[in-house]
């Protein structure tokens, strides 16, 4: 086997982190609740705070071990964006994006300058004084200076946490077209889930300064590895049930009396009368008003009374009595056409595939 | 009436003083601001003894190391074959030492406020800490930087305990405006007391008014709100 592109052994206060990665994948994304470690781990491999133990191994080089920086922050080759992203007041825009270059001649520099600008999609912005951006343009100027020393590695912190809702929202998917185009190896940290989803071709779960779960988020959204990650990745429903039966590719389980179905994953194997957790998400779960007789056995039917209704954003988040607790996401004109109220009986039904079982 | 050559002598002292004291001041304002060892608190107490001591024990110290029966006196003389105590460059030194924490303390509290991770996004761009100071932590500490070179060059200008162990009262070399108003008024000479007193006054007075005034303007653009 050949070593890993980058290979960490981080401990530090309260994280106590192994990852290897690859460079299969361009972006992996650091995920977890605010506490966990994340910023933490990434300023480690920076080399903006030491270890208290272990060893950090980029591309065949070590660059910490324990305490020591053997490789010191400026000559590690990595673009950092900072979550408030740091750029220089005194300097203009065009100045930041240059701070990286100054081994380079300085014909060089500007054409590299314009071009890092251009990537960031911020190319017009180059004589503004920095005291002048908004938020989003702040952060294309922060990324375009990340980008143009054209690092080995780049560390990207919340990389859209300081941004308004409309401009992370557009931001998110712009920012992995420039991610996938650098192919550079990236590590972003973040708890949002759709930032998550949309940057990321790898999660890595962080859970109280440990690795709990590494996959796509795809993967790790859908089946969390154990019920913290359940719990971390949002997960809506996660209650626990008793396998009654595993055939033809499906288990059947009970939970508090009613009997689900799901779709056996491949990497299960769960024994008849095992305990396990069942996830459900809410965006998986549909209303309905009556029981439909055209059901395959795949498909779960639950009658479900509704006990609180609340609008999130564009949808309708309904939480359920359906003996055990169950949500759902409902869009408004169903909510009208459904008649979803305090009280109403309804009927909830789900794939087996939305049907995910973790071992307890 | 007016001693022009104390004059000339005070600002040529205080002129070359505020020269070695930035240049001192601004690496060693740089390690107590950022320096994570605790016993940069030992270093800080001794940067501001002169605030506290009096001036004429921080003097009497100062000669007594300077003079031709200490080891720096002896060692001074026999590369430069002059003293140090009675002399120009002795009073230079004396002022380097007596004017340090209004150099140092200004600094540092102007590099002390700036964002962290401005330092550290130099570092991440391949800058060392040489460079990190002269391209963001000093353009950012212009107003810190401005006063401790005021301050100074004020301190150096005001100075009389020290100047009188160190140099006594020579003239041309080591009899500055301080010293002068002291020697008038022991001769009796009001006029010249007066005269060169209100041109100390003066001086002080526009120095601290401009410092005030410089304090008043925006210190930082960082964070942005």
């Amino acid at each position: 086997m050949t070593a890993p592109l980058l290979a960490i052994r981080a401990r530090r206060h309260v994280l106590d982190a192994v990852v290897d990665l690859d460079d299969s994948s361009t972006v992996t994304v650091l995920f977890g609740p605010s506490g966990a470690g994340k910023t933490t781990l990434l300023r480690c491999l920076a080399g903006l705070e030491p270890l208290d133990e272990g060893t950090i191994d980029f591309a065949g080089t070590r660059w910490s071990e324990g305490a020591r920086m053997v490789v010191p922050a400026r000559r590690r080759s990595v673009g950092y964006l900072f979550q408030d992203h740091a750029l220089f007041p005194h300097l203009d825009v065009a100045a930041n994006v240059a701070f990286g270059l100054r081994t380079l001649p300085r014909a060089e520099r500007a054409a590299r300058v314009e071009h890092a600008l251009g990537a960031a999609h911020a190319g017009h912005l180059s004589s503004r004084p920095v005291p002048q951006l908004s938020g989003g343009e702040a952060q294309r100027v922060a990324l375009a200076r990340a980008l143009a020393p054209q690092p080995a590695l780049l560390l990207l912190d919340e990389p859209l946490s300081a941004l308004d809702a409309a401009t992370r929202a557009s931001l998110r998917t712009e920012l992995r077209q420039i991610l996938v185009q650098q192919r550079i190896p990236t590590l972003v940290v973040t708890h949002d889930r759709s930032e998550a989803l949309a940057l990321g071709d790898r999660l890595v779960v962080l859970v109280d300064g440990r690795v709990r779960q590494v996959g796509t988020p795809v993967e790790v959204f859908d089946r969390p590895a154990d019920q913290v990650v359940a719990g971390v990745v949002g997960v809506e429903t996660a209650v626990t049930g008793t396998v009654l039966a595993v055939r033809d590719g499906v288990v059947q389980v009970e939970v508090a009396g009613r009997i689900l179905t799901s779709a056996l994953a491949d990497d299960q194997s769960p024994d008849v009368g095992a305990a396990v957790v069942v996830c459900i998400r809410a965006e998986d779960v549909s209303l309905q008003s009556r029981r439909s007789d055209a059901v395959t056995s795949q498909r779960n039917q639950l009658d479900v009374t509704v006990t609180q209704v609340s609008v999130e954003g564009a949808l309708v988040r309904v939480e359920l009595d359906a003996g055990f607790r169950l949500s759902s996401y409902v869009t408004r004109p169903a909510r009208e056409d459904l008649g979803i109220v305090d009280g109403a009986r309804l009927v909830a039904t789900f794939k087996g595939q939305a049907v995910h079982l973790v071992p307890r | 009436m007016i001693d022009g050559e104390a004059l000339v002598l005070t600002a040529r002292l205080a002129f070359v003083t505020c020269l070695i004291l930035i240049t001192l001041s601004i690496p060693l304002a740089a390690w107590l601001a950022y320096s994570q060892r605790r016993w940069t608190v030992i270093v800080e107490a001794v940067v501001a003894l002169p605030l506290v001591l009096p001036p004429s024990v921080l003097g009497y110290y100062l000669l007594v190391a300077m003079g031709s029966r200490s080891p720096i006196g002896r060692w001074w003389e026999s590369v430069t074959g002059e003293p140090l105590a009675f002399t120009f460059t002795g009073l230079v030194v004396a002022s380097v030492l007596y004017s340090l924490p209004f150099a140092v303390q200004p600094l540092m509290a102007a590099f002390s406020g700036i964002d962290r991770r401005l330092l550290e996004a130099s570092f991440v761009l391949g800058r060392g800490w040489v460079s990190t100071v002269t391209r963001v932590v000093l353009p950012l500490s212009r107003i810190g930087l401005v006063t401790a070179i005021v301050l100074t060059f004020a301190h150096t200008v005001g100075e009389f305990g020290v100047v009188l162990m160190v140099g006594g009262n020579i003239p041309g070399e080591t009899r500055t405006a301080s010293i002068a108003v002291y020697d008038a008024v022991q001769s009796f000479d009001d006029r010249t007391a007066a005269v060169m007193s209100l041109i100390l006054l003066a001086f002080s007075a526009v120095v601290l008014v401009a410092t005030y005034a410089l304090r008043k303007a925006p210190l930082s653009v960082w964070p942005r709100t």
